[in-house]
C-alpha cells in the first residue's frame, strides 16, 4: 500500500510539473512568437479579382475564364503569388499555342479554412459577374467539417473540428455527471495531455497510424459516411453547384488536393478518396485525385514542412500540371471543332461542360 | 549516432539491458559491437580507421612491452605516433595546409597544382587518436603494462559513450574498469540517468535553442547589427559550454549507468578567476592530456622563463589547431596562449598593484571583477572560434565595439532584433537556473535534499526538455574536432 501511495504521489508530481510547464509555455509562447506568420486570408488580389470587384471586367467570348475555388491548399500560404496553383495553371494555358484564346483569366477565390458551404457561397457570389467557362473546385477531405448550415455563423469557421468538439464538450451541463466522467473531463482539458496527444497523434499520423478516437480517425472512417451530417450537407451544396454549372454550360472539375506531407503513408486517405470519386462519378463530374502524380516522390520535396501538408511551389506546379494535362486536350478539341467563321466561340463553350463530363 | 536522436533512445536501453543480462566474460563483446554500431551509424567505412588505429597501437604496445632496448621501444612508439598522427594529418590538416600553400603561391603568381583530398573528416578522429596515443606513450614510458586482450583494448579505443567527443580517457582509468565485474546498482543507475537528463537539458534546451540565434548572426555577420552580434557572442559562450559539457554529462551518465566512471571534463569554467584556472576547469581531459604529453615533454616550467612562456604558447597553438583546421582556431589558441603568457609576465606587477591599492580588503569585489574579466577575455576569444573566417571575426569585432556603447545608452532589449524579449528572458532564466544548480550541486554533492524534491526537479527537467527543447538533431559542436 505504501509503495502504491508513493507511486501515485510520484506520478502526481510528474503530471503536475508537466501541466505547469506546458501551461507556462501556452501562456507566454516563448519560442513561438517569431515563428507565427500571419497570412492574410483575403483572396489574393489578382488582376481578375480587382477587375471583377470594381466592375471593370469585360466579358469576351474569345477569353478563357477559369474560376478557382478551394481552401488554403490552393491559396498557397508561404508560396509566392506567381507560384501558386492558379497562377501556374494560368501560365501553362497562356503558353499553349494550340489554345487560340485571346486571354486566359483565372479568378482565384480560394481562401484558407474554406469548406464546402463557403465554396458554394463564393461560387454563387461571383459566377454571374465572372461568367466562367471552367470552374475548378479544390476539394479538401476536411471540407465536410465546420459550419455547413447557417451563413451567419461563418465567422466561427476558423475553429478546427477539434476545437468545435471541445466547445460542445465544455458546454455540457455539469450536474449529475458521474465522478469518472468528471475526472475524464478534467483530463480532457489538461494542457499536458493535449500537448502529448496532439504531438503523438501527429507523429503517428505521419507514419500512417490511425489512432482510434482521434480527429484523423474521424476524418478517415466517419467524415464521409452516409450518416455523417457534415457530409450529407456538403453533398447538398455540391449537388447545387453541379446543377448550376450544368445549367450554365460551365465545365466543373473537382480536384482533390493531396496532403503532401503524407505521401509516404497515403493509404488512409485513399479510402476517403475512393468515396469522393464515387460521389462525383454519380454526377459525371470529372474528379481528379491529387494522389497519383505524386507517387514515388518524397514529402520533403513537395510539402511546406514535415508537419504541414500544404504544397511548396514545386507542389503547386505539379498540381497545376495535373489539372492542365486533364483540361488542355478537351479545350484543344473544342477549339478545333467549334471555331465559327466569325471567330465567336460562345456556342463552343456551351458544350465544353458536357465534353469534359 | 547522436545522443540527441531517437535511435539512441532505443539503442541505449537495449545495450544496458543486454549488458546486465550477459555474463561478465561476454560483456566486452557486446560493448565492442555496440560501440562499432554506434560509430558506423554515421559512416560505416570509417570504422576501418578505428580498427587500423586499434590494431597498430595494440601491436606497438605489445612490442614495446617485449622490447629490451630503448631503441626498439622508441621505434614502436614512432610507428604508433606516425600512423595515428599521419591519419589525423591526412584527414584533418592536409586540405587546410594545401589551401594555405595555394593562397601563398597565388600571392606570388606561382603555379601550384597539388589537388585537394575529397574526403569527409571522420567524426571524433581527434578524440580517439589522442586516446590511443596516450596508451602508446604511457606504455613507452613504462607507466603501464601493455594490454594483452585485443578485445578489451579495442573497447578502450571505441567505448561508445565517449568515443566521438570525449572525455579523452586515460587507459590507467578506463582499461581496468573493463576487467571489473559491474552488478546492477539502483542508486548508481539513477545517478547516471539523472546526469544524462541534465546533459540532455543543457544540449537540447539551452545549446540548441541558442544555436538558432548564434547561427543567424554569425552566418551573416554583414547583415546582422552590432547589438545582435554582441548578444550572439554571449549566447555562443553558453551554447558551446552547454553543448560540450552536456555531451560530457550524457557520456559520463551513460557510462555510469553501466558501472563505469569517466573523468570529469568541466568544473563551472565561467567562474574562473584567471585564464590558467579556466583551463583547469574547461575540457579538463584535453588540457591534462596536453600537459602530460606535450607541455611536460617540452620542458614545462623547469626551464628558463622565456622557454617556459614559449612552451605555454606552443601548447595553446597546438590546442587551437587540434580544435580545427582553420586559421580562426589557430588565432583562438594563440589568443589564449597570449593571455596566459601576459598574465605570467605581469603577475608581479599586478600583485604590487593590489597591495598598493589595498584591494585585498575588498576580496569579494576583486573576485567578481576577476571572474568578469576572465569571462570577457574568453568571450573575446570565442569570436574567433565561432566565426566562419578570420575576415568575419574582424568584421564582428568592428561591429560589436560601437554596439556596446549603444547598449549602454539605450539598454539591451530595444537594440536587439535577434531574439524576442520573452524568449530572451526565458533563456536568461534557464542559463541562470543551470548555473545555480551546478553551483549547488558542486557545493552539496550530486543530490537535492528531499526525495520528492528530486522527483519534482527531474520531472520539471524532463518536461522542459520536451516542451522547450529544439528537436532538430543538431550535431554536437565538438563532433567536428
Amino acid at each position: 500500500m505504501k509503495t502504491f501511495r508513493q507511486f501515485v504521489l510520484i506520478f502526481a508530481i510528474f503530471f503536475a510539473s508537466g501541466e505547469a510547464v506546458v501551461r507556462l509555455d501556452r501562456q507566454f509562447l516563448f519560442f513561438h512568437g517569431s515563428q507565427f506568420v500571419e497570412i492574410s486570408n483575403d483572396a489574393r488580389r489578382s488582376v481578375e479579382l480587382e477587375a471583377v470587384e470594381h466592375g471593370r471586367l469585360t466579358i469576351s467570348a474569345n477569353d478563357l475564364r477559369i474560376m478557382v475555388l478551394g481552401d488554403s491548399k490552393f491559396y498557397g500560404p508561404g508560396v509566392e503569388f506567381d507560384k501558386i496553383f492558379s497562377q501556374q495553371l494560368k501560365a501553362m494555358l497562356a503558353q499553349d499555342n494550340r489554345l487560340r484564346h485571346d486571354k486566359v483569366l483565372v479568378l482565384d477565390l480560394s481562401r484558407g479554412g474554406y469548406n464546402t458551404l463557403m465554396n458554394r457561397l463564393t461560387y454563387f457570389e461571383y459566377v454571374d459577374q465572372f461568367k466562367p467557362q471552367v470552374v475548378i473546385l479544390g476539394n479538401n477531405y476536411e471540407d465536410v467539417y465546420g459550419n455547413q448550415d447557417v451563413p451567419e455563423a461563418i465567422s466561427n469557421s476558423h475553429l478546427s473540428p477539434h476545437e468545435q468538439t471541445s466547445r460542445v464538450f465544455a458546454q455540457r451541463p455539469t450536474d449529475n455527471i458521474p465522478l469518472f466522467q468528471r475526472v475524464r473531463d478534467q483530463l480532457y482539458h489538461s494542457s499536458l495531455l493535449e500537448f502529448i496527444m496532439s504531438g503523438l497523434n501527429l507523429e503517428l499520423k505521419l507514419h500512417g497510424v490511425i489512432v482510434p478516437g482521434s480527429v484523423f480517425h474521424h476524418l478517415i472512417y466517419k467524415s464521409h459516411r452516409e450518416d455523417y451530417p457534415g457530409w450529407i450537407k456538403a453533398q447538398r451544396h455540391l449537388r447545387d453547384m453541379i446543377a448550376d454549372c450544368r445549367q450554365r454550360g460551365i465545365a466543373l472539375i473537382v480536384y482533390s488536393v493531396p496532403e503532401l506531407n503524407m505521401l509516404d503513408n497515403y493509404a488512409p486517405y485513399e479510402m476517403v478518396d475512393r468515396k469522393l470519386a464515387a460521389f462525383f462519378a454519380t454526377y459525371a463530374v470529372p474528379y481528379i485525385s491529387g494522389v497519383q502524380p505524386f507517387r514515388g516522390m518524397t514529402s520533403n520535396e513537395l510539402a511546406l514542412s514535415r508537419y504541414d501538408g500544404h504544397a511548396n511551389d514545386r507542389g503547386h506546379y505539379l498540381m497545376a500540371r495535373q489539372v492542365y494535362a486533364s483540361l488542355a486536350p478537351t479545350l484543344q478539341r473544342e477549339y478545333a471543332a467549334q471555331i465559327s467563321p466569325a471567330g465567336c466561340r460562345s456556342e463552343g463553350w456551351r458544350s465544353l461542360g458536357s465534353a469534359l463530363q | 549516432m547522436l545522443f540527441n536522436s531517437w535511435q539512441f533512445l532505443v539503442f541505449f536501453p537495449l545495450v544496458v539491458a543486454a549488458y546486465f543480462l550477459l555474463p561478465h566474460r561476454l560483456r566486452w563483446m557486446l560493448l565492442l559491437g555496440a560501440s562499432y554500431y554506434f560509430y558506423m551509424c554515421w559512416k560505416p567505412e570509417y570504422a576501418l580507421l578505428l580498427m587500423f588505429s586499434t590494431v597498430i597501437d595494440y601491436y606497438a604496445g605489445l612490442q614495446m612491452g617485449k622490447a629490451t632496448s630503448a631503441r626498439k621501444r622508441k621505434l614502436y612508439l614512432g610507428v604508433s605516433l606516425s600512423s595515428n598522427l599521419g591519419i589525423l594529418f591526412l584527414f584533418k590538416y592536409f586540405n587546410f595546409l594545401n589551401a594555405s600553400a595555394r593562397a601563398v603561391f597565388d600571392q606570388f603568381n606561382l603555379c601550384y597544382n597539388v589537388p585537394m583530398f575529397e574526403l569527409l573528416l571522420p567524426v571524433g578522429i581527434s578524440f580517439y587518436t589522442f586516446q590511443t596515443l596516450s596508451y602508446s606513450i604511457d606504455v613507452y614510458r613504462g607507466r603501464l603494462a601493455p594490454e594483452k586482450h585485443l578485445g578489451m583494448f579495442a573497447l578502450y579505443v571505441t567505448f561508445f559513450p565517449q568515443l566521438v567527443a570525449g572525455p579523452i580517457e586515460r587507459c590507467t582509468n578506463l582499461l581496468p574498469q573493463f576487467h571489473r565485474v559491474h552488478g546492477v546498482d539502483r542508486q548508481r543507475m539513477l545517478d547516471g540517468l539523472k546526469l544524462m537528463l541534465w546533459g540532455f537539458f543543457k544540449k537540447i534546451v539551452i545549446a540548441d535553442r541558442l544555436a538558432v540565434y548564434v547561427n543567424q548572426a554569425y552566418n551573416n555577420p554583414a547583415g546582422a547589427s552590432g547589438a545582435d552580434l554582441l548578444v550572439a557572442t554571449y549566447f555562443f559562450a553558453f551554447q558551446i559550454y552547454c553543448d560540450f559539457s552536456g555531451y560530457s554529462d550524457i557520456a559520463i551518465g551513460a557510462a555510469r549507468v553501466m558501472g563505469f566512471e569517466l573523468m570529469e571534463n568541466f568544473r563551472r569554467p565561467y567562474l574562473s578567476q584567471s585564464i590558467a584556472e579556466f583551463w583547469q576547469r574547461w575540457h579538463i581531459s584535453l588540457s591534462t592530456w596536453f600537459k602530460d604529453y606535450l607541455y611536460i615533454p617540452l620542458g614545462g616550467n623547469r626551464v628558463a622563463q622565456w622557454r617556459w612562456l614559449c612552451n605555454l604558447f606552443i601548447v595553446f597553438l597546438v590546442s587551437g589547431l587540434w580544435h580545427g583546421a582553420n586559421w580562426t582556431f589557430v588565432v583562438w589558441g594563440a589568443l589564449h596562449g597570449f593571455y596566459l603568457v601576459f598574465s605570467i609576465w605581469t603577475d608581479n606587477a599586478r600583485r604590487w598593484l593590489w597591495q598598493v591599492a589595498r584591494l585585498d580588503r575588498l576580496a569579494g569585489v576583486v573576485r567578481v571583477t576577476r571572474i568578469l574579466l576572465t569571462f570577457h577575455l574568453v568571450l573575446f576569444a570565442w569570436i574567433f572560434f565561432r566565426a566562419n573566417h578570420l575576415a568575419d571575426a574582424f568584421l564582428i569585432i568592428t561591429k560589436i565595439v560601437p554596439a556596446v556603447a549603444g547598449v549602454f545608452r539605450f539598454g539591451l532589449v530595444p537594440v536587439v532584433s535577434l531574439i524576442e524579449t520573452r524568449a530572451l528572458l526565458l533563456m536568461l532564466v534557464l542559463i541562470a537556473g543551470m548555473s545555480l544548480y551546478e553551483r549547488y550541486q558542486s557545493a552539496r554533492g550530486a543530490r537535492l535534499g528531499h526525495r520528492y524534491a528530486r522527483v519534482a526537479f527531474a520531472s520539471v527537467l524532463f518536461w522542459v526538455i520536451l516542451v522547450w527543447g529544439a528537436f532538430n538533431n543538431q550535431q554536437f559542436i565538438y563532433f567536428q574536432f
